[in-house]
């Protein structure tokens, strides 16, 4: 899976930018190049599978759609002082929820956070995993049981698999207890 | 003499952003509704409310903290809120970075504070029981 923004952010990546309003005439290329940027209300984010991602089309729909739906919000969208979310805190985002879901994944909620951050949330019978990732891409996990005590509390160091290998587990056995529960 | 401490029988309100759809997290198997415990997340001086007190005493009402029509507000006694450590309640009236500083609601603004020297996982946990506090209504709309 790869995540595509409306600019470069890897050597390879396809770009699917936003569609501009007509092309600019050649005299303003180096000044569109340079100095265009689109609004931040106009951003959008493609989410693309790899081979290694397998049937997970669905979930790349439904992130790029979570995402995008944050990256339009304005700023101050608490009413308050909230920044808008960042490119690197929505990449973080679909970079963690498919390094823990697979094909029985229950999809997770998406909030803003107030600093530019998203959180990814799962809640199954008073149990739940709660990422929090900040507006410069870094994550910290919050696992806890039924009755509130925390079962993983620690930074996420992407793309380390290892250290993320509780937390798959813990979102893998939320969503099997919905799959027995039903 | 001291200003006198906010009472612990008071309570405060926390608005909800209408980010669309909103900040409510939904257990999928119990369906139960609660506050995203990042709708508790602080700023850099602390978490935003009001006091409902103050606001009745201006004859405002929970309505009166809602800016648009999709907020939702929620009610914490301030008891709760201080019986998690560190957290504490005070007053922060008519704050200047806001978008409307002169409305009459920021006469009742307060902070949740004692969030400085937390590390991310404590904050987080924090902001988990202040989502799960048992006192913790909806009130409007």
């Amino acid at each position: 899976m790869t995540h595509l923004l409306d600019r470069p952010i890897a050597t390879g990546s396809t770009i699917f930018p936003s569609a501009r309003a007509g092309w600019p005439e050649a005299q303003e290329e180096e000044e569109f190049y340079l100095r265009t940027v689109p609004a931040l209300s106009e951003r959008r984010l493609f989410v693309q599978l790899l081979p290694q991602d397998g049937n997970l089309r669905w979930l790349a729909d439904y992130v790029q759609s979570e995402i995008n739906r944050l990256l339009s919000l304005d700023k101050r969208w608490d009413g308050h002082r909230a920044r808008p979310v960042t490119d690197e805190a929505a990449g973080s985002s679909i970079s963690i929820v498919f390094s823990l879901c697979d094909e029985i994944s229950l999809p997770p909620q998406f909030f803003p956070l107030p600093d530019g951050g998203v959180q990814i949330e799962w809640h199954v019978a008073g149990a739940s995993v709660e990422i929090e990732v900040d507006s410069m891409g870094g994550a910290h996990a919050l696992a806890t049981d039924s009755v509130g005590s925390a079962l993983i509390d620690q930074d996420l160091d992407l793309p380390d698999l290892v250290t993320l290998a509780p937390l798959r587990d813990a979102v893998r056995q939320l969503s099997l207890r919905v799959v027995r529960g039903r | 003499m001291g200003k006198p401490a906010i009472p612990d029988h008071d309570r405060v309100l926390r608005r909800l952003s209408d980010s669309g759809p909103n900040m409510i997290a939904v257990d999928v198997l119990t369906g139960d509704r609660r506050p995203s415990s990042g709708a508790f997340k602080p700023d850099e001086d602390g978490l935003s409310v009001f006091r409902e007190a103050v606001l009745d005493e201006a004859q405002m009402t929970a309505a009166d903290v809602a800016v648009s029509p999709q907020n939702l507000v929620v009610a914490l006694s301030i008891a709760e809120v201080r019986s998690i450590a560190p957290l504490d309640v005070r007053d922060d009236p008519w704050p200047i970075d806001v978008p409307d500083p002169a409305h009459p609601r920021y006469a009742a603004h307060a902070l949740i504070t004692g969030w400085d020297g937390l590390g991310k996982g404590e904050r987080l946990r924090r902001q988990k029981q202040l989502s799960r506090l048992p006192s913790l209504a909806f009130i409007h709309p």
